[in-house]
């Protein structure tokens, strides 16, 4: 019998292959299983709009005209050079035209593309399936601003190899490239994240058209002065990359970049979240980081500019108007805030109720952080109040550390003046319009933006009648501060700070507008004593049985040798 | 396996929604419980879609509560959404999406993960009978397919409760039974089913309970047959007689309980007022006063019937 002989080489070849294909095969599906997990820990709405965005034509075309502009201008700016290319620091200009390319996806696109994914939800009825689903408005508006990072991430890709070829032509250097990348992209997710705040905000279709022709106009404004900024930096920017104050102020601006875009797009996670829950209290607690934040960069620049001043020898250190400027900065803002705040609705939801502190302190700290347009009336007037009180304390401490003075322009009287009659014009002005508010809402509903409209119309009131009372009844010509115009706000803080000493009519100012503003607190006082009355209350007995039935009670465990027996 | 709950699964309790001077729901209340198919009716404007948008955490009553497995849509809609699927009556599809990416994406939105979602996803495409569709766009889907599309979306996390608001609006006969048979295995897999439609005989033949709604206002609540009977509903009777129905036409006259008398040859057909056991009387003295009967029969009232008579005839 003759045997086959068995193909022994080739056999071993062949399972060799089979075993090194299992092995790849098994690599693969580990590869699979592991990049599966990641993409569930992703933000459902990341996935989708990714998928859609690939398959979207509005996309394809503009990552390729993207890509078609910075071609065609790298062809023109060499052809354009010729042979000084080898020779002459060409990085500037050909940075500069890739710039204006990339500036426009990252300032007009990517931003206004975020706006119009939430708006568009609310138009095609799809908001409502996703709110109803376990999303949370977090992620939400995360899932939206990953989507608009991942297209930006798109644009830059199509240009980060120009920008870098621009280094090769010499003339930038990887720093300053670094840094206007890194601020463009921050200031596109920067303007993304209002968008999607804007998109939030009416739900009616005419004001989503006014608002996305504003946008629109303010991000071609914004992309227009990304470019001018880009030229002055590319310009003049090596001469500041090695100064100790650039870098600081770079931190400075981070700072408030950070806080800003916390409180933004707290902001639009509280205008999609259902009504009973609280969307004020994150909110507030954003504003106390910022205005910690701003304090302590405050307090820096006094420091600041008194060890200046006393290493070049100066015996006066401006640091008062540091002061003055960071508390007209405060009172704005908390005007502003206030306002907003003011116009939150009375009634404290049984969800809100259910998480308020228990013990005395905490009441007593943390009752201003609840919703509530009476609490957030004392939050607003007490934060002002603390920065201004932090100034002062800035203001004597500091001088006196370094022996030097402080008040250069003005002096410290017109600033205490300016600081009293600030704080009253603020709690006056707050207090009527909460006051009406509270009057309106017995008859209509009154959305924030009608508070903040009220709020102005009441300033612009206080200002403008006194000038036509003036205009009317006063000689012809006659154009001079007096107690008439007590009521205007921005001509009595100018008069106390802008002459040379104290006006005569400062004395009556001091005590007539917080005289008011303290009648106008105790007219509110009502309303915020039943705010502040509220007490927790306990949780329903059906969430009680679920937290219960998720977290079943641990079992006994042996608390002695002998216990494990029997 | 899901224990069935103490509680009922859908509870409006006293719910009002104004709009203005409108009064969209005025003081309405009902239940459903695990297993139950209720079906809301009324005319266009009558409170139906604001009350199931209420129950969906859409929007938030001006008084009362509503509560889904014990738990309040005004203090807790995240622990409420967890456990209902709200079907509205529009698609609300995204462009550029297939039909699997879509019910992926909801499972995802639901907090679905790994394979637990797979599996979702594939079950919702499989109860909808979507499989065969699953790469298509959803743009390029039929009203039909649409349809279906969004009651696997309602499901993909299978929730307790179910809202499905003009499920059949639009479809022809064969996807209106396709849709029929799918609620009535949810209802089967011991769901409550809260369910609006103007296509009453179909309300009918899958609801167990009915709640009549008329101007923001519940009219009635119950089965088919306990609001004909709460509302002594007139029924239909239909006799033949051996020679002729003329003469049981006098002696019918003759009876407080008798009316809308129609004479054809053997057979009358009249209305009677009362319940079955009073029609048991009345053929019992039909046939003892001589009558020659050879055919006697009795018809309920359609849904139709029970709706125009709750609502007075005023149907939008």
């Amino acid at each position: 019998m003759i045997e086959t002989p068995k193909p022994v080489a080739s056999s071993e070849r062949f399972l060799a292959t089979i075993a090194v294909t299992d092995r790849g095969q098994m690599v693969w599906e580990h590869i699979e299983a592991w990049l599966a997990r990641m993409g569930d820990r992703l933000n459902p709405i990341l996935v989708k709009e990714t998928r859609q965005a690939i398959k979207s034509r509005q996309f394809t075309l503009t990552f390729v005209l993207v890509l078609a502009a910075v071609w065609i201008t790298t062809f023109a700016g060499i052809a354009i050079m010729g042979p000084s290319i080898y020779y002459s620091a060409s990085g500037p200009g050909m940075f500069w035209a890739y710039y204006w390319i990339l500036a426009f996806p990252l300032a007009v696109v990517v931003p206004y593309g975020a706006y119009r994914s939430l708006a568009a939800e609310r138009e095609d009825n799809t908001y409502e399936l996703l709110s109803i689903s376990t999303l949370t408005p977090r992620q939400i508006i995360w899932g939206k601003l990953a989507s608009a990072f991942v297209q930006l991430l798109v644009y830059l890709s199509a240009v980060a190899p120009c920008l870098a070829f621009t280094y090769l032509l010499r003339g930038m250097d990887i720093l300053s490239i670094a840094l206007l990348l890194a601020y463009t992209v921050l200031g596109s997710m920067g303007l993304s994240v209002i968008g999607l705040l804007l998109a939030t905000a009416t739900k009616e279709r005419y004001g989503q058209v006014l608002l996305s022709v504003l946008f629109v106009l303010a991000l071609f404004g914004v992309f227009i002065g990304a470019v001018q900024l880009a030229y002055f930096f590319i310009e003049e920017g090596y001469q500041i990359l090695g100064d100790f104050e650039f870098w600081i102020v770079n931190l400075a601006i981070l700072t408030a970049y950070g806080t800003t875009f916390g409180i933004v797009f707290l902001a639009a996670t509280a205008q999609i979240t259902f009504t009973s829950d609280n969307r004020s209290t994150p909110l507030r607690i954003a504003m106390l980081i910022q205005m910690a934040c701003f304090i302590g960069w405050m307090a820096y620049a006094c420091f600041y500019v008194v060890q200046e001043s006393t290493r070049r020898g100066n015996r006066i250190a401006p640091v008062e108007e540091i002061v003055l400027t960071a508390s007209i900065v405060c009172g704005v803002y908390w005007f502003i805030m206030g306002t907003m705040m003011t116009a939150e609705s009375p009634v404290l939801s049984r969800r809100v109720q259910r998480g308020l502190p228990r013990s005395y302190l905490g009441r007593l700290f943390l009752t201003w952080f609840n919703p509530g347009p009476g609490t957030g009336y004392v939050f607003a007037i007490a934060n002002l109040t603390s920065v201004i009180l932090m100034g002062f304390i800035i203001l004597t401490v500091v001088p006196s550390w370094y022996t030097i003075s402080t008040f250069n322009a003005v002096s410290f009287d017109q600033i205490f003046y300016f600081h009293i009659i600030g704080i009253g014009y603020v709690t006056l002005y707050l207090g009527i319009g909460k006051y009406l508010i509270s009057l309106i809402r017995h008859f209509a509903a009154v959305p924030i933006a009608a508070a903040v409209l009220l709020q102005a119309f009441l300033v612009a009131l206080g200002c403008l009648v006194p000038l036509m009372i003036q205009i009317t009844f006063y000689p012809p010509g006659y154009r001079g501060y007096s107690l008439l115009h007590a009521s205007n706000l921005f001509w009595s803080l100018a008069e106390i700070v802008d002459r040379g000493t104290l006006p005569q009519e400062a004395y009556t100012l001091v005590l007539l507008i917080p005289s008011l503003a303290l009648l106008v607190f105790f007219l509110n006082f009502r309303a915020i004593a039943r705010e502040v009355r509220h007490e927790r209350i306990e949780l329903p007995a059906r969430i009680v049985e679920e937290e219960a039935a998720m977290r079943p009670p641990a079992a006994p465990q042996p608390q002695s040798p002998w216990d494990n027996t029997g | 396996m899901r224990t069935r709950p103490s509680h009922p699964l859908i509870e409006l309790r006293r719910l009002h929604r104004y709009f203005g001077d409108t009064k969209a729901v005025r003081d309405v209340s009902f239940e459903v419980d695990a297993g139950q198919v209720f079906g809301f009716i009324g005319p266009n404007g009558a409170g139906k879609t604001t009350s199931m948008r209420i129950l969906a955490t859409l929007d938030d009553p001006t008084a009362g509560d509503a509560f889904i497995d014990g738990f309040s849509v005004i203090d807790d809609p995240d622990r409420v959404r967890r456990r209902l699927g709200f079907m509205p009556d529009y698609f609300g599809t995204y462009p550029n999406v297939n039909v699997k990416e879509y019910l992926d994406f909801f499972a995802r939105a639901y907090g679905l993960r790994g394979r637990e979602r797979i599996a979702a996803v594939e079950h919702a495409m499989d109860f909808t009978l979507l499989n065969t569709l699953a790469e298509k766009p959803i743009n390029g889907l039929s009203k039909g397919m649409k349809q279906r599309l969004c009651l696997g979306r309602t499901m993909v996390h299978d929730p307790g409760v179910l809202i499905l608001d003009e499920p059949a609006a639009g479809l022809d006969p064969r996807a209106r039974i396709e849709v029929r048979g799918m609620i009535a295995r949810l209802a089967d897999a011991g769901k409550a089913v809260l369910i609006s439609s103007h296509i009453l005989t179909e309300l009918a033949e899958i609801c167990h309970v009915v709640g009549i709604i008329e101007q923001g206002q519940l009219l009635a609540v119950g089965s088919v047959d306990e609001i004909s009977q709460q509302s002594q509903l007139l029924r239909l009777v239909r006799v033949r007689l051996l020679g002729g129905a003329g003469s049981l036409g006098n002696w019918l006259e003759t009876r407080s309980d008798v009316h809308e008398i129609h004479l054809d040859g053997e057979l009358a057909t009249f209305s009677h007022h009362g319940d079955r056991e009073s029609e048991v009387v009345l053929l019992r003295d039909m046939v003892q006063a001589g009558f020659p009967v050879v055919e006697f029969g009795t018809k309920a009232k359609s849904l139709e019937d029970v709706f125009l008579h709750v609502t007075n005839g005023r149907v939008q």
